[in-house]
């Protein structure tokens, strides 16, 4: 079996609201949303532990409020990160008809962020001189407990289980779930990624890699020095029916780099990008419109805006790139996810937000712009840590 | 003198077992047995953690598995926290 896949609905929280059109509307306005978060650490026998780096943080005490109020005393006990990821799906389920709960499947990108439970029991021994520690801890670290956490509240009982590629992991998401309705394994699917990143652990580790920016993160352009990061949560709802679809799911590309850990590997990258330039455009004047991965830094950015020079080299052609973490943040594990929703919004509007131009290898040296474009599929394009790599697309109905 | 804080164990009990599990304190009494609350495992796994902390105690968990009802568990937490 081999099915079209479509969009049924989508859900978001990023550090520009607690909805997809909040996101949206940041990203067509282009203004970033970060702000300071401020860290300062005391300790016995040095000076103090001062850190103040630029966040895009979102608003987690509505979500908490609503995750709460909707689904009661199980839903309260969740973590930070799968009430994020309940209020995703929850959000995008609202409006559709009921899923035939034997028939979906909970695919769901888990980052890091499931590993604050382990360094919240830790610090109670250690700072604290606590002598246990949750019985929860090992349950909700879990790589797979945002996953669970939406199975369980919701019901759902089809194959539920996390991806986790860094990065890449909620593209990997929906990419698996999309496979799986093609296949016929399951009719339904629930796909996203979540990720809290507003937290000591996660902000003093990232600070260590050196890729934070000192500044808003700046994709794409001259003058950027790293990324911000963010908090975020987005899913998106598959389905086999084309009945009130959004879109279809188009092509998805894969690759890894297996060389390092950290540093982007062109050929990998490019092997996941230049099958782009083979699937069949609606005309020779299509442009190619890609929601890209984007984060700011410089190594990064680098790699991936070479890649993309050689596409539209090999087409030929325009290729449009929007890059939206200028305003979202990274928000790591959820950004596959949360860039596919900001990338079907794109498409239903037929507006590329932040958007850079590069057109047969020659990138145009202006600032990221909204712009208005005819494109009948979206690519949103991933790459995580570990070089691996994900590009999903969604195509107009 | 005797300064040891006075703890009713019962109520410390019932508080837990109706922190974690929803259920109004005012519905238990010692001859309900655990298995007749019904209670999840994260309910019970955590209810045993509140009465940790707050009696200051450590459970046996091959002890509590022979325990059936209230006022069972009640005389064993009873027994722990006059030993501590």
């Amino acid at each position: 079996m081999n099915r079209p896949v479509y969009v049924a609905s989508y859900g978001a929280i990023s550090a520009a609201g607690i909805s997809p059109l909040a996101t949206w509307e940041a990203c067509e306005a282009g203004f970033p949303t970060a702000t300071n978060y401020d860290l300062q650490v005391r300790r016995a026998s040095t000076e103090p532990l001062v850190l103040s780096v630029p966040f895009c943080a979102a608003d987690g005490e509505t979500v908490h409020d609503t995750i709460d109020n909707r689904f009661g005393r199980e839903a309260r006990r969740l973590t930070d990160n799968a009430k994020f990821a309940l209020f995703a799906v929850d959000s995008a389920l609202r409006d559709l008809p009921m899923l035939v709960p034997s028939r979906t499947a909970v695919i769901w990108g888990s980052g890091s962020s499931t590993v604050k439970p382990i360094e919240q029991g830790y610090t109670s021994i250690m700072l604290d001189c606590r002598s246990r520690v949750s019985p929860m801890t090992v349950a909700d670290s879990m790589t797979s407990a945002p996953a669970a956490a939406i199975a369980n509240i919701l019901g759902i009982t089809g194959p539920t289980f996390a991806t986790a590629s860094a990065c890449a992991s909620s593209a990997h998401a929906i990419a698996i779930a999309a496979s799986m309705i093609a296949a016929g394994v399951v009719d339904h699917a629930i796909a996203g990624g979540s990720e809290i990143l507003s937290d000591p652990g996660a902000v003093v580790s990232w600070n260590s890699t050196g890729v934070l920016s000192k500044s808003f993160a700046k994709p794409f352009m001259n003058g950027r020095d790293g990324i911000n990061l963010g908090d975020g949560a987005a899913s998106i709802i598959l389905t086999a029916s084309p009945e009130g679809a959004i879109a279809r799911i188009g092509p998805i590309t894969m690759s890894t780099g297996a060389r390092d850990i950290m540093a982007p590997q062109p050929s990998a990258v490019l092997a996941c990008i230049t099958p782009l330039a083979t699937h069949q455009r609606h005309s020779p004047d299509d442009p190619i419109v890609i929601n890209c991965h984007a984060t700011g830094t410089l190594a990064g950015d680098d790699v991936e805006m070479d890649c993309l020079a050689d596409l539209s080299r090999i087409t030929n052609g325009r290729v449009i790139c929007s890059t939206t973490k200028s305003i979202t943040g990274h928000t790591m594990s959820a950004s596959g996810a949360l860039e596919a929703v900001i990338a079907l919004m794109s498409l239903q509007r037929q507006l590329v937000p932040l958007a850079h131009i590069v057109e047969n290898g020659t990138w145009s040296d202006t600032k990221p712009s909204l712009l208005e474009a005819k494109f009948r599929r979206i690519y949103s394009s991933s790459f995580g840590f570990g070089g691996m790599n994900c590009i999903l697309s969604f195509e107009a109905l | 003198m005797d300064i040891t804080p006075h703890i009713d164990i019962e109520r410390a009990l019932y508080d837990a077992i109706s922190a974690e599990s929803g259920i109004p304190s005012e519905k238990l009494s010692p001859e309900l047995t655990l298995e007749e609350l019904n209670l999840s495992s994260v309910d019970t796994a955590l209810m045993f953690f509140d009465l940790e902390e707050n009696l200051d105690i450590t459970l046996e968990p091959d002890k509590l598995g022979q325990l059936s009802t209230l006022g069972e568990l009640r005389d064993y937490l009873a027994k722990a926290y006059a030993a501590k």
